[in-house]
């Protein structure tokens, strides 16, 4: 009997750990059967080129939601940062390297802001997010009168541009991935974010800084988020109104299929992020090679959220039952 | 007279509606353990989370060596070398055993890059040291709650700490843990450490501890060495002999009018094979120490927690009947341990709170809207009955004394008027008058017919109003007795030393 029950706990405990490969895996199976290009290193490299830029937003997107609370500003972020950088090159003439640090600096002052409101006003982090999701997207509509702005070439060339045949900011997007890594994993910084995700009452009495980690971790998701903005707008080659928009509900998705449970805590930058966002990019692109209705994946896209949502409430629920089993053997 | 090496100093800390703390003053000295007794909300923890850090107290200083300190945060204590091993256990369940223990000071290498090696090391030794067999790589979620108390106290271990906080460190330890614990604590205790432990098995005192101080209602009420006070007296300073009404010899003893029969009623690792029976216009007294179950079984009868198994059958018409989750939710009242945290809507006012169990009949015959006039009527009455201190009914209950919240709380019960009402510490945290008054009702109500289970710390409230004790020790009725059982031998049950427990049969 109690054999029986391991050999299920196994299973439930390799689907815990593997469940999104499996999902990866499944994917890229389907879509090399039934799309002819699917499978080729050209439309790879696209594949991912397409996804640089939620890389490296989902994973800022990772930080907040490790420490159990949520930022759906961050594509709104990622369009008002750069829409500042855009409008200091065009109508002010700024050289393009001094207008990208300056839209750096304004994605982590606009996640400050959030950080702001949350830590220290203690407002509800989906409310205060959803007003500026709305509101840093107003501001970039007004300060660019909702007007196309072309890039230089240099900075298109950047998004266009490779190194060994991989785009580079693909290079980018892994580099940054590594650093948050270790951030994540290696400093006590990343550690007291996942603390967070376990109540913020215990971490207060753990002595750790609450207010101060979680209004870094804003501060870091927005900044990361003007790095996905710029990279979006180089591989365009202008500032779009369209630019970030729903990037952040792309982002959730992306980083609960790569195992990073939204009640917080739980999951890894690499390879959860990278994994979640490369899983939801091959659905877009097998889709395309499909000639699927380009509507269709805003359906599937939502299918995915909504399944990877219940799958982690599930998962949730079983790991209570499987303490539950251990502590009666003891 | 030696200078204390910790002096809390006439410390005052005052809650919405309760003293917690008055004018305490509590020594400890280095090299020894002192115990800190005190029964449910006798303002233990308080104090020990005013020296934490957690609270800051209204009135009073904290000395060090004669030298007055501030602790305003925990980082504050932990700075100074004070180390909190909370009853509440404060872990991350999905980090491992050795993040849990260095989270708020991880040891770094190039000023960045956490030293997985250190950790494990430090790690390593103090679980050795505890006699703890779970490895510091593994995660918290999977540890039973043992090993994770364990955790806890080998966070405290760690660092330069010189003063010692155990909370109700054993309450989920085996024996071989216990032992454990005490021979660490002896250690601290050769090493010139002190120690402050709290608990409520009188028997560790003994075992651990060189001197006591007992606290009720948020004072001192006695203290020395272990030699000077024994295990008898300190039970009696803990739980008090403030008088109360008493019903006097007018008890019920009829057993064949039975309203409630529970049976084999067991939660796995908290109790277990629990058997009673309730009658009709019975004051049953679940007696026992906190922990030893008997809120616990309270809360599993009226299902406020999940239990494996249980038989229970109500009275219907005069005859036991299978009770099925409808039938207890409309018969069985309950006035939970915590009115603030799971009995009242705090920021709602009194008529609100007092209707909120009885809606399904206040509303109009076949609408779903609420008779006002009714809802208005039964309010007074009550208020009137319960003799409720409001200025008027829609005052919010959050601002009223703790005595009326408690009697709005009744009065929400008597309302529905169930067959049964569950109280749990229902006079807990009141002045002596407060106290009074709830008693006099409960005496009252019972006469009406409706059958109680009553939980209190206070053996003499107890004494003076049940008919019939069930005496609960480590999740089992160890004894069922009637009325005219002596104080002591409640006591001695309680207390949980098996030696008493013998003497207690063969009497």
């Amino acid at each position: 009997m109690n054999k029986v029950i391991a050999g299920k706990l196994d299973i439930k405990g390799f689907l815990f750990k593997y469940g999104f490969l499996v999902i990866m895996a499944g994917v890229v199976i389907f879509f090399s059967l039934s799309a002819p290009h699917f499978l080729s290193f050209t439309n790879f490299n696209s594949l991912i080129h397409a996804a640089a830029p939620l890389l490296v937003i989902a994973a800022g997107m990772a930080f907040i939601v490790f420490t159990g609370k949520l930022d759906i500003s961050l594509g709104s972020i990622a369009y008002l940062s750069t829409c500042i950088g855009a409008v200091l090159m065009k109508n002010h003439g700024f050289p393009p390297s001094v207008s990208f640090v300056v839209v750096l600096l304004f994605g982590a002052l606009l996640g400050a802001v959030n950080g702001f409101i949350v830590v220290f006003l203690k407002v509800n982090p989906l409310i205060t997010t959803l007003g500026t999701l709305t509101a840093f997207r107003g501001i970039g509509l007004i300060l660019t009168q909702s007007y196309e702005i072309r890039m230089p070439e240099i900075v298109r060339a950047f998004g266009t541009s490779r190194i060994g045949g991989v785009f580079m900011d693909v290079w980018l997007a892994l580099f940054l991935l590594i650093v948050l890594n270790f951030i994540h994993r290696h400093t006590a910084f990343g550690k007291q974010v996942m603390a967070l995700g376990n109540g913020e009452d215990v971490c207060r009495r753990l002595g750790i800084r609450v207010n101060l980690v979680m209004f870094t971790t804003f501060i870091l998701a927005g900044f990361l988020s003007s790095i996905g903005g710029i990279m979006s707008m180089a591989q365009i080659g202008e500032s779009t109104t369209f630019l970030g928009k729903g990037m952040e509900f792309t982002a959730v998705a992306a980083i609960v299929l790569g195992g990073i449970s939204l009640f917080g805590g739980e999951g890894r930058i690499l390879p959860g992020v990278l994994i979640g966002v490369l899983t939801l990019e091959l659905i877009r692109n097998g889709l395309n090679h499909l000639g699927a209705n380009p509507y269709l994946y805003e359906f599937v896209n939502g299918g995915i959220i909504f399944i990877a949502m219940s799958a982690d409430a599930l998962k949730a629920r079983l790991r209570g039952q499987v303490i539950l089993v251990a502590d009666e053997d003891t | 007279m030696r200078v204390p090496f910790l002096r809390m100093k006439e410390i005052g800390k005052r809650f919405p509606g309760v003293q917690a703390l008055q004018d305490v003053t509590f020594d400890a000295f280095q090299g020894e353990a002192i115990a800190l007794l005190g029964a449910n909300g006798a303002g233990k923890s308080t104090l020990m989370n005013v020296l934490g850090g957690i609270i800051s107290p209204d009135e009073g200083v904290i000395q060090i060596n004669g030298k007055t300190i501030n602790i305003k945060t925990p980082k504050d204590a932990s700075e100074i070398g004070i180390a909190f091993v909370h009853q509440e256990m404060a872990l991350l369940p999905t980090m491992t055993v050795m993040d849990n223990m260095f989270i708020s000071d991880y040891p770094v290498s190039m000023k960045i890059k956490i030293n997985r090696a250190i950790m494990r090391k430090q790690c390593s030794e103090v679980l050795d040291l505890l006699g703890c067999r779970i490895s510091p790589e593994n995660y918290i979620r999977d540890l039973g709650t043992g090993d994770r108390q364990m955790v806890e106290i080998g966070r405290a271990l760690l660092g330069q700490n010189k003063i010692f906080i155990f909370d109700e460190p054993t309450s989920s330890l085996s024996k071989r843990e216990k032992l454990n614990l005490v021979r660490v604590i002896q250690k601290l205790k050769d090493e010139g450490m002190t120690v402050i432990y709290i608990t409520h098995f009188l028997n560790e005192v003994y075992e651990i501890c060189e001197r006591v101080s007992v606290l009720r209602s948020g004072q001192v009420v006695g203290g020395g060495t272990i030699e000077e006070v024994q295990m008898i007296n300190l039970v009696r300073l803990m739980v008090g002999e403030v008088k109360i009404e008493d019903r006097g010899t007018e008890r019920i003893t009829s057993v064949d009018n039975p309203i409630m029969e529970v049976s084999s009623l067991t939660r796995k690792g908290v109790y277990k094979d629990i058997n009673f029976t309730l009658h009709k216009g019975e004051i049953l007294g679940f007696w026992g120490l906190l922990g030893s179950g008997r809120t616990e079984v309270a809360r599993g009868v009226v299902g406020l927690d999940p239990v494996d198994s249980v038989k229970m059958k109500i009275s219907k018409n005069g005859e036991l009947q299978p009770a099925t989750p409808d039938t207890v939710r409309r018969q069985i009242g309950m006035v939970t341990e915590e009115r603030r945290v799971d009995g009242l809507f705090l920021p709602m006012s009194v008529k609100r709170n007092m209707s909120m169990a009885n809606l399904n009949n206040l509303i109009k015959k076949n609408s779903s809207v609420i008779d006002k006039s009714k809802e208005n009527l039964l309010c007074d009455e009550f208020v009137d009955r319960l003799n409720i201190q409001i200025s008027d009914k829609e005052q919010i209950v959050e601002t009223l004394s703790g005595g009326n919240q408690q009697k709005v709380i009744l009065g929400r019960w008597l309302e529905v008027n169930p067959s049964i009402l569950i109280m749990d510490e229902p006079t807990r945290g009141l002045d002596v008058s407060a106290k009074a008054e709830i008693a006099r009702i409960i005496v009252r109500i019972a006469k009406e017919g409706t059958s109680i289970i009553l939980i209190s710390s206070e053996i003499d409230e107890m004494m003076s109003l049940c008919d019939r004790f069930l005496v609960f020790n480590k999740g089992k009725i160890i004894a069922d007795l009637a009325y005219g059982v002596s104080e002591d031998k409640l006591v001695g049950l309680a207390a949980g030393a098996d030696e008493v427990i013998q003497e207690g049969d063969n009497e």
